[in-house]
């Protein structure tokens, strides 16, 4: 079974590059978009399994890519956004998200979400997770 | 009156005696000895032991009832107020309710009414105004045996009885239009009582409809304040508001001094009766004047005078001379209802029936204007009217005090009329007995609209001096007496200083100083620093100061408060309380009553209040532009501060967790991945911290740099090493001359100025295009550019974006950053010395920012330095 594909939008480099290995090594393969209108196109294209969305972009209100991938597609969006606000959150989720993150976060509840996200069928939580916590 | 005193003693009010005068009476001086009487203070005055009322001890006993009589009447020199009622007015401000009594014939809109009916003038006049504040009127009403029973037993004006005049007033037919004319009153006020519980508010300006308007037009002529007489009661009487004007020409301005008192007078007769008063001024047609005026305050009845000449010849020449300003008025008056009162009507109406059967205006002039005359007014009537409508029955009404209809004032139709009603009532004794209430009730209803008026007054004279026309209208020492100019700002600003006295206004009494002599001194340069006036000023003047600043109307000489103090004061106010007085003192005393002087000290007071409120308003501006200013940079810094500094802790929080969840399944290489991606982050953070703190340093101006002769190349090479993965998604070429002189700055700031510069372009052009850091040296400065090939910067943009916390892009959607990085570039280039502006990329293609550094002196020079 392939690794499903994650399409990661967001504008700050630094955080799609920890994103890719910290979701690499939880079992999904990642594919970046910097700017929404490029997202919409990797999300038709590339036919991600979920899409991991920040809000906050330079060309396009997240809210609009959206709407242009629910024209066509029932993909999981999963918004990762600094706007902590509920009115930004249900505006969000009513414009068609399927949940909701606020930065910043833990990579394991991002993880977790996906894979409740992406339903069945995919990569197992890692065995030892909580092994560090311990102390 | 001391009966109902006695009554509200039983009652438990606390009662004091203010002044009775028992005219040697035992039964008055028994009634008396129950009651508390303020001590009298005997002064001889004309001959007479007459009790002075010392009413500053009194005023300030607190709430309670106080009896005096003879409301009208004078006070002795030398006390507070000129007139009796006025102590009776500031008791009740003091909230002491006030019972008095009062004859008919005191009340001055009745003035001309009693003069006509018993052929004596009454000097001692009380203001229609203050009648109208009593809370209650009693009438006292004695059948006409028992009163000349009464006068025959020397009880009651017994002293009075040997004045002259006196006997002329006890005459049977005078009396009985003296009673007529106090039942009236009496049955007026219990009229406007029940108007005013229909329709409250009574007596103010929203129960009169305010589309109409009676307009009295005096001038120097006599009679003027027969004129105002009786405007004010047509204006009563048709429950209308009444503004009495005058229009000034430049001939007044050559006329004799007691015409022109005569004209103020009248207006301020006017302002007792209740009227709005305004001064028109106009350089010739008065009559288009008065007319533009009228419409502009929706008059709807004038009411003029008819100018008239001495003597026979006299009247035809000036007929044919000029036509008088009321012809010209009822030329133009089309849309008006206009009512001309002839002057002296009144006193020689009586010798016209004797001795002139036909009625005067047969003999104003043979010529064309008297022909025309004429013709408009064939019946001949001494009054004309046009479109009189419901006017003739409202004089009806109240025949007693219809002056403005010559006939009511006859008084042997009156006498007449009345027998026919009364047969057997004959003489009466007009004593009304007033409660005058203060504190509660309609008294304070009364207290609060009263200010309104003043208000109004105050709207009347103001427009004069406002329009700007003002100051050509005064003459020329005015003028400059006028003029506020900016060097004199300073001298009007407010300074606290007591007036004296040690009330709790002490340390508001706040004055800018208007003395003349005081002005002369500052100038001068002989008096330093602000003149004590209070210094010099004497218990009196400090009272009418006092009180001019807490009553808000003028006081001392000239007035009717302290008017014996040698200073006058006015208040200083534009709206609401006044925030200082000016005080005038005069070498020549008699100027303080002149009217030009008292226009000239109002044009001053309205000058000065308004440039001090000015003063104050753009203080208070200046202070909220600030506040609101540092309001938004707040905002900013902290949306700043919430919104991009969590940008690099999203990846510092994300990628630490990665490590600490899942570090073992990683790999080596990729573990170094996501330690480096924190360092790279919290590395950022540090330079938005760095940032924060050098806009800091920049706004306290502490940021010193520390200057040394240094290769730009140096700089260059360290900021790179410093930005090197920022920078990795861009090609970096820098263009720098080999012979480019060394700059004379700080490197450190300098490296940080250019860090901000090349972390700007790499956040805004896209991934994989060129930025360009080129150095130059151009007039003698150092032009070091960094170049995008980003999406540019508005035209618009180029100046703002050195702005703090300014970003061309808004929201979490433009790229992370504090928005303080260009603000910063800049503060740090100008601790050089330098600059930096905006501009478009040479090739059209992305911006471009230069900044202008200086250069280290010659190289010989610096090595010689070294």
């Amino acid at each position: 079974m392939t690794a499903p594909r994650i399409l990661i939008v967001d504008d700050e480099a630094p955080i799609r590059r920890f994103l890719k290995i910290a979701l690499g090594s939880g079992g999904f393969a990642v594919i970046e978009a910097e700017r929404g209108r490029q997202g919409v196109e990797l999300a038709a294209t590339a036919a991600p399994e979920a899409v991991v969305l920040d809000l906050g972009l330079p060309d396009m209100d997240g809210k609009a890519v959206i709407a242009a991938i629910r024209e066509w597609s029932q993909v999981p969006i999963l918004i990762l956004s600094v706007r902590d606000g509920e009115a930004e959150k249900i505006a969000a989720l009513d414009a068609g998200a399927d949940d909701y993150v606020t930065k910043p976060f833990a990579t394991g509840e991002l993880m977790a979400r996906l894979r409740a996200a992406c339903g069945s069928g995919l990569p197992a939580p890692p065995k030892r997770r909580r092994s560090s916590s311990a102390p | 009156m001391l009966e109902e005193a006695k009554a509200r003693q039983r009652a438990g009010v606390d009662v004091v005696v203010a002044l009775v005068e028992t005219h040697g009476r035992e039964e008055t001086a028994a009634l008396l000895t129950t009651l508390e009487q303020l001590p009298r203070r005997q002064i001889d005055y004309r001959g007479q032991q007459l009790a002075k009322w010392i009413s500053t001890r009194c005023w300030r006993a607190g709430p309670i009832s106080r009896s005096s009589t003879s409301f009208a009447h004078t006070n002795a020199p030398g006390s507070r107020h000129p007139k009796r009622w006025q102590d009776v007015m500031e008791a009740l401000d003091a909230g002491i309710d006030v019972v008095t009594t009062l004859n008919i014939q005191h009340i001055e809109s009745l003035n001309d009414a009693v003069a006509q009916i018993t052929g004596v003038r009454v000097q001692e006049t009380l203001p229609d105004e203050v009648l109208a504040r009593a809370d209650q009127i009693e009438l006292i009403d004695l059948p006409p045996e028992e009163l000349i029973q009464r006068l025959k037993d020397g009880k009651g004006l017994s002293r009075r009885a040997g004045r002259p005049g006196a006997r002329q007033l006890l005459h049977e037919g005078k009396l009985t239009a003296l009673r007529e004319m106090a039942l009236r009153t009496a049955a007026g006020r219990v009229d406007a009582d029940m108007i005013g519980f229909i329709c409250r508010p009574t007596r103010s300006a929203r129960f009169w409809p305010a589309q109409e308007r009676i307009l009295v037009c005096i001038n120097e002529a006599p009679g003027a304040k027969m004129l105002v007489r009786a405007g004010k009661r047509m204006a009563e009487r048709a429950k209308l508001p009444w503004i009495v004007a005058t229009v000034l020409t430049p001939k007044h301005e050559s006329m004799d001094a007691a015409a022109r008192l005569g004209t103020q007078d009248a207006l301020r007769l006017a302002e007792t009766l209740g009227a709005e008063t305004a001064t028109l001024r106009v350089a010739s047609d008065a009559a288009g004047e008065i007319l533009r005026y009228a419409r502009q305050r929706n008059v709807t009845r004038l009411i003029i005078g008819r100018a008239r000449w001495h003597g026979a010849l006299t009247q035809r020449l000036m007929a044919l001379i000029r036509e008088p300003v009321s012809e010209k008025l009822l030329d133009g008056a089309t849309d008006f209802e206009v009512t001309v009162v002839t002057p002296h009507a009144r006193a020689e109406r009586r010798k016209l029936e004797r001795k002139r059967p036909v009625p005067h205006r047969h003999r104003q002039g043979r010529g064309r204007r008297a022909r025309r005359r004429r013709a408009r007014d064939p019946a001949g009537l001494a009054h004309r009217r046009l479109r009189c409508g419901s006017h003739r029955r409202d004089h009806g009404h109240l025949p007693a005090g219809g002056a403005a209809d010559g006939g009511a004032l006859r008084p042997r139709r009156l006498a007449g009329r009345e027998r026919a009603r009364l047969p057997r009532l004959q003489l009466p004794l007009h004593r009304a007995l007033l409660h005058l209430g203060g504190g509660e009730g309609v008294g304070s209803g009364v207290a609060r609209r009263l200010p309104a008026r003043r208000a109004v007054h105050r709207h009347a004279r103001q427009p004069p001096v406002r329009t700007g026309r003002g100051d050509a209208r005064l003459p020329s020492p005015h003028r400059d007496a006028l003029r506020v100019r900016p060097q004199d700002r300073r001298g009007h600003q407010v300074r606290r200083r007591p007036v004296g006295g040690g009330g709790p206004h002490r340390q508001d009494a706040r004055r800018p100083c208007a003395d003349p002599d005081a002005r002369r001194e500052r100038q001068s340069g002989a008096g330093a620093g602000w003149p004590s006036i209070e210094d010099g000023l004497d218990p009196g003047a400090q009272g009418a100061a006092r009180w001019a600043f807490d009553k808000a109307e003028p006081a001392g000489l000239g007035t009717g408060t302290l008017p014996n103090s040698a200073w006058l004061f006015v208040p200083l106010a534009t709206a609401g309380k006044p925030f200082g007085v000016i005080g005038v003192k005069f070498r020549d005393p008699a100027r303080a009553g002149d009217p030009d002087t008292r226009r000239l000290l109002l044009a001053v007071e309205d000058q000065v209040a308004v440039a001090i409120e000015r003063n104050r308003l753009s203080d208070e501006l200046a202070g909220a532009r600030v506040a609101a200013e540092s309001d938004k940079l707040r905002a900013a810094l902290l949306n700043s501060v919430s919104h991009d500094l969590r940008t690099p802790l999203v990846t510092v929080i994300g990628a630490a967790s990665a490590l600490a969840e899942s570090g073992e399944e990683l790999d080596p290489a990729q573990r170094r991945e996501l330690a480096s991606a924190v360092l790279d982050e919290a590395g950022r953070l540090d330079r938005y911290v760095q940032n924060l703190l050098d806009m800091t340093r920049l706004g306290h101006g502490a940021l010193k740099p520390k200057r040394a002769a240094i290769d730009l190349r140096e700089i260059v090479g360290s900021v790179r090493s410093d930005l090197a993965r920022t920078l990795a998604r861009h090609t970096m070429m820098v263009d720098i001359p080999k012979d480019m002189p060394a700059l004379d700055v700080d490197p450190v700031l300098i490296g940080q100025a250019l860090a901000n510069l090349l972390e700007n372009a790499a956040k805004y052009a896209p991934t994989g295009t060129v930025i360009t850091l080129s150095g130059r040296e151009d007039d003698g400065m150092a032009e070091v550019a960094v170049q995008d090939q980003g999406p540019g910067i508005a035209a618009a943009d180029r100046a703002r974006i050195f702005d703090l916390f300014h970003r061309a892009a808004k929201g979490d959607g433009a790229p992370a950053g504090t928005g303080m990085g260009l603000a910063i570039v800049k503060g740090l280039v100008e601790a050089h010395g330098g600059s930096v502006r905006a501009e478009a990329a040479p090739d059209g293609w992305g911006a471009s920012i230069v900044m202008r550094l200086p250069l280290a002196p010659a190289r010989a020079d610096g090595d010689g330095e070294t």
